[in-house]
């Protein structure tokens, strides 16, 4: 069994009247975890109280199996990118990356080639003598992430870390990420792009209000919503003919038809819907071009959750 | 791995560094410059000699110790921590490694030799004005030493209370210049010891205490010259363990900035 | 192949008039600035104003100070020469104007305003007049009513008060007129409001001191001229029928002049700021 790498157990986090935490009750495990929710459900404050910018009005948080508020030595097993863009404006990257690196007690010469290399993991290296006051936001956002890969932490807090970037950047990062976990780090990160947290990892904890209202294997997550159909849309060239046909089957709770060429259905179970869609097109009553499940998808599922 | 001591001072020169730039830059430089350019004026106006030189405690007394030292203080003071708080860069700080405590201390440092940057060149250049203008009288025995210590000390804990209150709450300017202007100037004037709640009272105390010369000589002060160093001093101690404390709970989030 | 793009109108909007579009900037200014701080401040004032007045033109007191005299029009300046006051008065312009203009470039708000269909003119009146606002209840509304509240209770005639009105209103404005100006064209220069605020404090201040400094080396009363405060309190006194110690005529020249320079400077600054991402 794996030990989970955060664990929050009745987060409560208050900004006068309103609640950024309201009982946040969730594990983060090994490897990369990604942390979805609309604006507001209080990822952010979530973030922040991993990085000990925040105290909890309750409850409790654990980081590799310490509290949240532990002393500071610890922060060497945690590096943390802000959804903030400002930096210290008049330093340039390569002088940030060094003086946060130096205050973490590194040698220069061992703060020089961890900056160089943190640098040149976010493809910075060619700017690293430039003013961040003259960085664009996706330069200051891969400045982010640098100085909080630069330490080498076993935990990465990364805050809406694809924000502002382009997609070559994005995907480069992604692909860093991955490298990351794969190498023994632990990520937790946060992102609107729902589709790229989906192509990071299965493993999704999902807030809103905040409150955890699912964790877990995004696939098992959309099993266990049962109560609620599944969506299906069929394309075929006979949409009444198989219409007609889904009509009667006494899963099929619904039958709409969104196009000249689409059916979309509603079913309570999927797996005997999609055999028996199977079956009509092995057996060619009606002509059957493609199937889509439209609400199997991470997007779909939080729709479904949050509402 | 290096000592704590030596991420202080890392700390310290980037706050150091942090300082010279923009709006407290300018206004630190026209705030150091006002000084010698009055003493300047008066030595074009014709005033030199004795009166020159008792010209020149009235800049320490009425421009320097009221005015230069306070502003300069509190521009650089309050930006220690507010700045970092309201840009919400504090994080990159408290993440290291690197103990609050020694935060405070680091940025402490910094401002202070930022603030001496400004104000020891100033007191210098007032100081060469005079003496170009001079004529042969020179400075009372006592009156530079009285005049440089009101500088030192008067950074050492204006500095102090502006970083607390910079740390403490977002209107910290207002309450700086509350109490530079408002608590500072105005309590000084009644009588009784009413003033004893003043730093004022106690600096003046120790420039009257290294001189006997007028202006800077001339306070009716009931303290001796060890109270007198003993009380600034504790106040500034005093306001950086304040901080000490506070920013191991100060929270930063964005839009919910506040000590 | 043929494409063809449907035929679209476009449809006239009947926009407000522009001044009711710088009103929205206004009231949005006002109600901003109306902060507990700055309300306290204000009714600090108010108190300053209110007590002095009332003291020094009630013949009661008047008589026990051994001022002599009756009660005059130069008894109701009282509080234009109290340095709490004028304290007060800079406060509250550091305050309510520092961030006016600061505050927007530095959450870039101002290019939200500046892409509006109005000028920068209109956005320096909006903002200017919300400021203004603020100041001339600090500054007008004390006077107004201390001088009511004298003829009311009978200390004064209706003659003698209705001039006192005129003259809290004329100084007022010429205050208001002034402190708005200062405080936007400090506002201007940074992005950072705390650096504005500590800016017109350090001006006033600096300039008294300046002042004060050149008098007692020059032992001419010419030298207050450098101080605006100075200058404010020598025309606020010969409204009053105070004899002051410089010209107010001269002493009214400067302040305007400073107003006019400073609004100018603050126009082309406004149109020359930039906002960088």
């Amino acid at each position: 069994m794996t030990t989970p790498v955060v664990v929050a157990t009745g987060a409560t986090k208050r900004y006068g009247e309103v609640l950024g935490l309201n009982g946040f009750t969730a594990e983060f495990g090994p490897g990369i975890t990604g942390l979805v929710g609309p604006n507001g459900a209080g990822k952010s404050t979530f973030f922040r109280v991993l990085a000990g910018q925040l105290h909890l009005d309750a409850g409790q948080i654990t980081i590799l199996g310490r509290p949240s508020s532990a002393p500071v030595r610890s922060n060497h097993e945690v590096g943390y990118c802000p959804e903030s863009p400002t930096l210290y404006e008049w330093m340039s990257a390569e002088e940030f990356l060094r003086s946060l690196l130096r205050l973490d007690g590194f040698e220069e010469s061992e703060a020089r080639r961890r900056c160089t290399e943190a640098l040149a993991q976010v493809d910075l290296l060619s700017s690293r003598d430039r003013k961040l006051a003259g960085f664009s936001r996706g330069m200051r956002q891969r400045v982010k992430i640098a100085q909080a890969l630069a330490h080498d932490p076993t935990l990465l807090l990364l805050d809406e870390p694809l924000n502002a970037l382009d997609p070559v950047s994005r995907a480069h990062l992604l692909d860093l990420f991955t490298r990351l976990a794969e190498s023994g780090r632990h990520i937790i990160l946060s992102s609107h792009v729902l589709y790229e947290v989906e192509r990071l990892t299965d493993q999704i904890v999902m807030m809103s209000n905040g409150r955890a209202i699912a964790q877990g294997d995004l696939h098992q997550i959309r099993d266990l919503i049962d109560t609620r159909p599944l969506t299906v849309e069929v394309t075929t060239s006979d949409p009444r003919a198989l219409g007609r046909a889904l009509a009667g089957w006494e899963h099929v709770t619904d039958v709409s038809f969104p196009g000249p060429d689409k059916v979309v259905a509603q079913t309570r179970s999927p797996d005997t819907f999609y055999r028996a869609l199977g079956e009509l097109a092995r057996t060619g009553d009606v002509p059957i071009r493609g199937v889509r499940g439209t609400d199997d998808n991470l997007e779909a599922v939080f729709r479904l959750l949050a509402e | 791995m290096t000592s704590q001591a030596r991420r202080l001072a890392v700390l310290v020169a980037m706050t150091y560094r942090g300082t010279f730039v923009g709006g407290r830059l300018w206004i630190s430089t026209l705030l150091a410059a006002l000084p010698p350019v009055i003493l300047g004026a008066f030595l074009a106006y014709g005033v030199t000699g004795a009166a020159l030189i008792s010209g020149f405690g009235n800049v320490v007394l009425l421009l320097v110790l009221s005015v230069q030292l306070p502003l300069t203080t509190l521009i650089l003071g309050v930006g220690l921590f507010r700045t970092e708080i309201e840009e919400d860069t504090l994080p990159f700080l408290t993440l290291r490694t690197i103990a609050r405590p020694s935060i405070v201390v680091g940025k402490y440092l910094g401002g202070w030799a930022a603030a001496l940057t400004f104000l020891l060149p100033s007191f210098a250049v007032s100081v060469g004005v005079t003496a170009a203008g001079a004529q042969g009288a020179s400075f009372p025995p006592g009156d530079l030493l009285s005049a440089l210590t009101l500088v030192l000390l008067g950074s050492v804990v204006y500095l102090a209370i502006y970083l607390l209150m910079g740390l403490v709450t977002r209107s910290a300017v207002i309450l700086g210049l509350v109490y530079a202007f408002l608590w500072e100037f105005v309590l000084r004037l009644f009588p009784g010891h009413i003033p004893q709640i003043t730093v004022y009272y106690y600096l003046r105390t120790v420039a009257a205490e290294l001189t006997a010369a007028d202006p800077l000589g001339s306070y009716s002060t009931s303290v001796g010259l060890g109270a007198a160093l003993a009380v600034p001093l504790g106040i500034a101690v005093v306001a950086l363990v304040l901080a000490s404390v506070v920013v191991g709970y100060v929270e930063t989030a964005p839009g919910r900035a506040d000590g | 192949m043929t494409i063809s793009a449907p035929r679209y109108t476009i449809s006239r909007l009947d926009r407000e008039p522009r001044w009711k579009r710088v009103r929205v900037i206004v009231f949005e200014g006002l109600m901003r600035r109306l902060a507990a701080l700055n309300i306290v401040l204000i009714v600090l004032g108010a108190l300053i104003v209110g007590v002095e007045v009332v003291l020094f033109t009630t013949p009661a007191f008047v008589a026990l100070m051994s001022f002599g005299g009756p009660v005059g029009l130069s008894d109701f300046a009282v509080p234009f020469e109290s340095t709490p006051y004028l304290l007060l008065a800079t406060l509250l312009t550091a305050s309510a104007g520092a961030s006016s203009i600061a505050g927007d470039v530095a959450d870039r708000s101002i290019t939200l305003y500046l892409s509006r269909p109005i000028t920068t003119g209109d956005y320096l009146v909006g903002k200017g007049s919300a400021v203004g606002l603020v100041l001339a209840i600090f500054f007008l509304i004390p006077g107004f009513a201390a001088c009511l509240f004298a003829y009311i209770v009978g200390n004064v005639t209706v003659g003698l008060a209705v001039t006192a009105i005129g003259a809290f209103v004329v100084s007022g404005l010429l205050l208001v007129l002034f402190f708005t100006t200062l405080a936007l064209f400090l506002s201007s220069l940074t992005r950072r409001p705390i650096f504005a605020g500590a800016a017109i404090f350090g001006v006033l201040v600096s300039a008294e001191v300046l002042a004060q400094l050149v008098r007692g080396v020059t032992s001419s009363a010419q030298a207050l001229y450098l101080s605006p405060i100075e200058d404010l309190l020598a025309v606020a006194q010969s409204l009053f029928g105070v004899t002051p110690s410089i010209g107010a005529g001269s002493a009214a020249g400067v302040v305007l002049g400073i107003s006019v320079v400073g609004s100018v400077v603050t126009y082309l600054r406004v149109r020359q700021v930039e906002v960088v991402g």
